[in-house]
């Protein structure tokens, strides 16, 4: 079975993707010689809020330490390194179809979040895109490993002119010469005006004065997950708000903004990275993480 | 001591793009001494090996003493560009809402600053830095107040444009928006096709934020009272009270010369001929909000980035021409007039004896070594202010060159 992709029909790509995906990944047909032809693979992403779907612009209660409704108003997330995982823990990357709009290389950007004039996410973009599409050599997989932020080159490279997913301003962080990795703006009970979480690297310097890129991130907060009893066909990968943030104040400014902004003076940052499985202010990775599950579709 | 950042050239970085110009600098920067390897490669690498070679047609008429800009080889000068990026500087469809434009704070009768303590936004956002001066801008070597990563105004355009916090121009997100404001104004296809001739849609982001840097490049300001002093034998161009002040101002008592330094009075400049590349950044007591060297929150400086202690507080000595039409001063606008600054030099830090920001800034542990305050009488400072106000050049502030080109006038204030 194979699949030739036009970079002008997106929509109807996705949508065969999607029926693809059920078919290089299910077992059942499974052939009996050994069969690498790539085979097309959606990794599917949902955002949730607790059990609730998440929907941009919707009001969500009992959210935090102090039980506070939040109203999300943006929620996008760059992944990269996709990578299915064999049973025997063996990695095969995901090869990204190049779209010439959410995938770029080995970099994809998910955008949860349907705004547009007029709606309450007004400053959000209208377009969503929730499913990773590419392809793998046909086989069996047990699982799935991404890492949510931008290899170190795309993450410093020059925003002006850059294409695809880059070109995403929302997703611009020029005052740190980056990219954020994760967005997540809400409006919550006691920051009504605004509560943000911007994942991204800091501690960002050039080596040489005069360099018009840094050379290193102190703190680079990227962070790579792995998945066990994923399967594309039957799985689906949903980050729950409301898990990231329930061991912390969404009413009450700790420091720096509203929210955390990845730096390492940020108080909120703590507890949102310990959530999320990120190091926070050169700590320890986390263990375990409450942000992202395996769930049958 | 570690308070003073000066960090001088002696190697090179990967630069996307940049990579066969990058192996031979590389194999000369191996090769040499640190000196020669900064000259050699450092203009190889980001700048073209002299501003004339890059500036196309466009001729900079220097006032006497000037050293030529640096110019990215990537966006060299034109006339046409210039032209471009003047008309995008003042339009404030260059804002999400149509409402602000460059010039909103940046005022050129004010030595492009805006006389606020701080920016404001065109959503009302505040800024928590005051509005730097664009005077001779294309000087500089580090744009912002306190950002090592922000060399060339290509790149400190987009925070502008894009930033969301603050809001500034509010563009995040309706690049799209802004290109096809952009496409359909008669002025701008011709403006844009003749400041970027060659063929393919000359209407771009890069292209935006090219000509505005290129137009910002154009602002080159030396008919200072000063300058005709200094450079055009002109001896009664300055009062006996800033000769005096100058020679205070150049002083081992004063010190304000190791900070202000070179043509542009800022330690942080790069030109045609510079061997070292240098970038600034000082404490200078004005806060000591914990008694261990803190600043506000909001305003800590260098330390924002290297997340090195000694950098708290650690800001860029700006340029001191047309000082006296930029007020407030320092990063925070929190100093009013010259006489304030010429105080708080002499005590050596600032003290704030009540409210969240209370605290002896002249015990600020990472404080420059060379404020160390010093006495002078009445006169002495007197003379230092007057110094600092034949720094203003009249002419550049009224230049019709640099002035708003919309009839109209598309850059109402805040």
């Amino acid at each position: 079975m194979s699949f030739s992709f036009t970079r002008s029909s997106i929509v109807p790509v996705c949508a065969v993707l999607a029926f693809a995906g059920l078919t290089a990944c299910s077992d059942s047909d499974a052939p009996t010689t050994p069969d690498t032809t790539p085979k097309a693979v959606a990794i599917k992403f949902a955002a949730k809020v607790g059990t609730a779907n998440f929907v941009c612009g919707q009001s969500y209660s009992a959210l935090g330490t102090t039980s506070s409704v939040g109203t999300p108003t943006e929620l996008m997330m760059f992944v990269s390194d996709v990578r299915l995982l064999k049973a025997d823990g063996t990695e095969v990357p995901v090869t990204l179809t190049q779209d010439n709009k959410w995938q770029l290389d080995n970099v994809a950007l998910l955008d949860f979040a349907a705004g547009g004039t007029g709606t309450a996410c007004a400053n959000a973009t209208a377009e969503v895109n929730t499913q990773v599409v590419g392809t793998v050599p046909a086989g069996t997989y047990a699982g799935l490993r991404y890492t949510v932020g931008l290899p170190f080159a795309k993450n410093h490279s020059d925003q002006s002119t850059a294409v695809g997913p880059l070109s995403s301003s929302r997703m611009f962080w020029s005052w740190n010469s980056g990219y954020m990795a994760l967005r997540l703006d809400m409006n919550t009970t006691g920051k009504p005006g605004g509560w943000f979480m911007h994942v991204g690297s800091t501690g960002c310097n050039p080596a040489t004065t005069g360099a018009t890129v840094p050379t290193t991130c102190s703190e680079p907060n990227t962070g790579t997950f792995t998945l066990s009893g994923f399967t594309a066909a039957s799985s689906v990968v949903t980050l729950d708000l409301a898990a990231l943030v329930a061991t912390t104040n969404l009413d009450t400014d700790l420091g720096g903004m509203p929210g955390c902004m990845s730096g390492t003076t940020d108080p909120e940052c703590a507890t949102l990275f310990r959530a999320m499985g990120l190091g926070f202010n050169g700590g320890a990775v986390p263990t375990t993480q409450n942000f992202f599950r395996v769930v049958a579709q | 001591m570690t308070a003073i950042r000066t960090v001088v050239s002696s190697r090179n970085t990967l630069r996307e793009g940049g990579v066969a110009r990058l192996q031979t600098c590389l194999a000369l920067a191996a090769a040499t001494v640190l000196m020669a390897g900064s000259t050699a490669c450092a203009g190889d690498e980001m700048f073209a090996p002299n501003g004339a070679s890059t500036s196309g047609n466009y001729s900079w008429n220097l006032p006497p003493g000037f050293p030529t800009p640096l110019v990215p080889a990537d966006n060299p000068m034109s006339n046409e560009r210039v032209a471009l990026g003047r008309h995008l500087f003042y339009d404030t469809r260059l804002s999400g809402n149509n409402t602000f434009s460059c010039a909103s704070c940046h005022e050129q009768d004010r030595a492009f600053t805006d006389g606020r303590a701080v920016g404001i936004g065109s959503t009302g956002d505040l800024h928590p830095r005051n509005s730097m001066s664009l005077a001779n801008v294309g000087y500089n070597s580090v744009q912002n107040w306190a950002n090592p990563n922000i060399v060339h105004l290509e790149q400190q355009a987009l925070i502008p444009m894009f930033g969301e916090h603050p809001t500034e121009l509010g563009l995040s997100g309706k690049e799209s928006e802004l290109l096809r404001r952009v496409r359909v104004d008669s002025t701008y296809q011709r403006l844009f096709a003749a400041g970027y001739p060659g063929g393919g849609d000359p209407v771009s982001v890069a292209n935006i934020v090219g000509s505005i840097a290129a137009f910002e490049r154009s602002l080159v300001s030396g008919n200072s009272p000063y300058d005709r002093y200094k450079y055009r034998n002109e001896p009664g161009a300055l009062s006996a009270s800033a000769k005096r002040g100058e020679a205070l101002f150049f002083s081992e008592k004063a010190e304000c010369f190791h900070c202000h330094a070179g043509p542009m009075f800022t330690g942080s400049s790069a030109y045609v001929g510079k061997t070292f590349r240098e970038q600034e950044f000082f404490n200078n007591g004005l806060y000591n909000v914990d008694g261990r060297g803190g600043y506000p929150a909001d305003n800590v400086g260098l330390f924002e980035f290297t997340h090195t202690p000694a950098d708290m507080g650690a800001f860029k000595a700006p340029t001191l021409r047309n000082i006296a039409v930029t007020a407030p001063y320092m990063h925070d606008g929190s100093i009013k007039t010259l006489e304030e600054i010429v105080e708080h030099y002499a005590r050596g830090g600032r003290l704030i004896s009540s409210g969240p920001n209370a605290g002896d800034g002249s015990k600020n542990p990472y404080r420059n070594g060379f404020i160390t305050g010093f006495s002078a009488t009445a006169q002495e400072k007197t003379d230092l202010v007057a110094f600092l106000q034949s720094l203003t050049d009249s002419t550049f502030l009224s230049d019709p060159r640099h002035s708003n080109p919309w009839p109209g006038k598309r850059n109402p204030s805040p």
